[in-house]
């Protein structure tokens, strides 16, 4: 189950128009390293995990996750809001226009549609934690390539807070790791 | 309770078991920032604020934010401090000092929760707001359409 709260984790007020810029973040929420597939994959791997502290951890963060998502479709709409032919023209962001509009759409900035093949979940803790771990990692490498394409204080704001999750989420899964090392012992003798 | 390699010296040990497999130190508890500064870092925590590695392109993107004092501001920072914390105590079920900083987060939370809602209405769904005739759940802003200003 799970409940909506009417507000978003970290307030995105964008002001300026920037359809370009809607289409370089619109990676973060249909992308391979988006925060839709962060969502979907911690959601889906907890159910294989063997310990409470696992468990919790990747319900916990898989939420998060979604608040995430909504934090970048958000900051989506805003850039794309009143776009007019000429903005858009300019910018060169035609063919997402022409597909969505000033809707936001689970797209990579290719325009390539969110896929479940960026995501696995292979029923053993240790695999799929590695997997989480590197998949922070990508994410802060794509809101760093983003920040140095932002140049409006209202984008890099959120981008830079988004970034801090990442680091945040690694170090759990990281702590998670370190605990299962230590913890699951079904190792074979040889 | 739950046993850490950090907590071993295993550094030279030949029988030690700590090949092949990665190694991330357990954080130790310091106090916390408060809600606003937590919610403007990212983090509740100062040793993991832009803790490892980043673009040297995007080190003067990295500074601290503004969050603003708003009721909506404050009530974000309050629920922000709840789950990180909460993030913090899933790895850490034992730390008595993180649970009552916890417990403090969320007790501050609900009762901006509750001014909140006296402004702006219902703020959570499926029975966990209390509704009002004319059913105030519905009313704009949603969360995408607040840009500032009281509310």
């Amino acid at each position: 189950m799970w409940i909506y709260q009417k507000t978003l984790e970290y307030p995105v007020r964008i002001k300026r128009t920037d359809p370009r810029m809607a289409n370089a973040i619109i990676a973060q929420y249909g992308g391979p390293d988006g925060e839709l597939g962060a969502s979907l994959r911690y959601l889906s791997q907890r159910y294989t995990m063997p310990t409470d502290m696992a468990r919790a951890t990747l319900t916990d963060i898989g939420t998060e996750e979604l608040a995430h998502m909504e934090m970048v479709s958000t900051m989506v709409v805003q850039l794309l809001r009143d776009a007019t032919a000429e903005q858009v023209k300019a910018a060169g962001a035609e063919a997402y226009f022409v597909n969505h509009g000033a809707g936001a759409y689970p797209a990579d900035a290719t325009g390539m549609p969110f896929t479940a093949a960026y995501i696995q979940s292979k029923g053993e803790a240790i695999t799929d934690l590695y997997e989480d771990a590197a998949a922070e990692q990508k994410a802060r490498s794509t809101y760093e390539y983003l920040l140095r394409l932002a140049d409006d204080p209202d984008v890099i704001d959120a981008l830079r807070f988004l970034r801090q999750r990442e680091i945040v989420h690694f170090q759990r899964f990281g702590e998670l790791i370190t605990a299962l090392n230590d913890s699951t012992h079904s190792k074979c003798q040889f | 309770m739950i046993n850490y390699l950090s907590d071993k010296n295993c550094g030279n040990d030949p029988g030690c078991d700590a090949l092949a497999q990665m190694f991330i130190p357990r954080q130790r508890w310091a106090a916390p920032y408060a809600a606003k500064e937590a919610l403007s870092h990212g983090t509740a925590f100062e040793c993991l604020y832009n803790a490892g590695y980043a673009q040297p392109a995007v080190c003067s993107k990295l500074g601290q934010s503004a969050v603003g004092s708003t009721l909506y501001d404050q009530l974000c920072s309050a629920c922000f401090l709840c789950v990180d914390l909460n993030i913090y105590l899933d790895t850490h079920p034992d730390d008595e000092q993180a649970l009552s900083k916890f417990n403090a987060a969320a007790q501050n939370f609900m009762t901006l929760l509750e001014q909140f809602e006296k402004e702006s209405g219902a703020t959570l769904n499926f029975g966990h707001s209390i509704g009002q005739p004319g059913w105030d759940w519905i009313e704009a802003p949603w969360p995408w359409q607040r840009m500032g200003g009281s509310k």
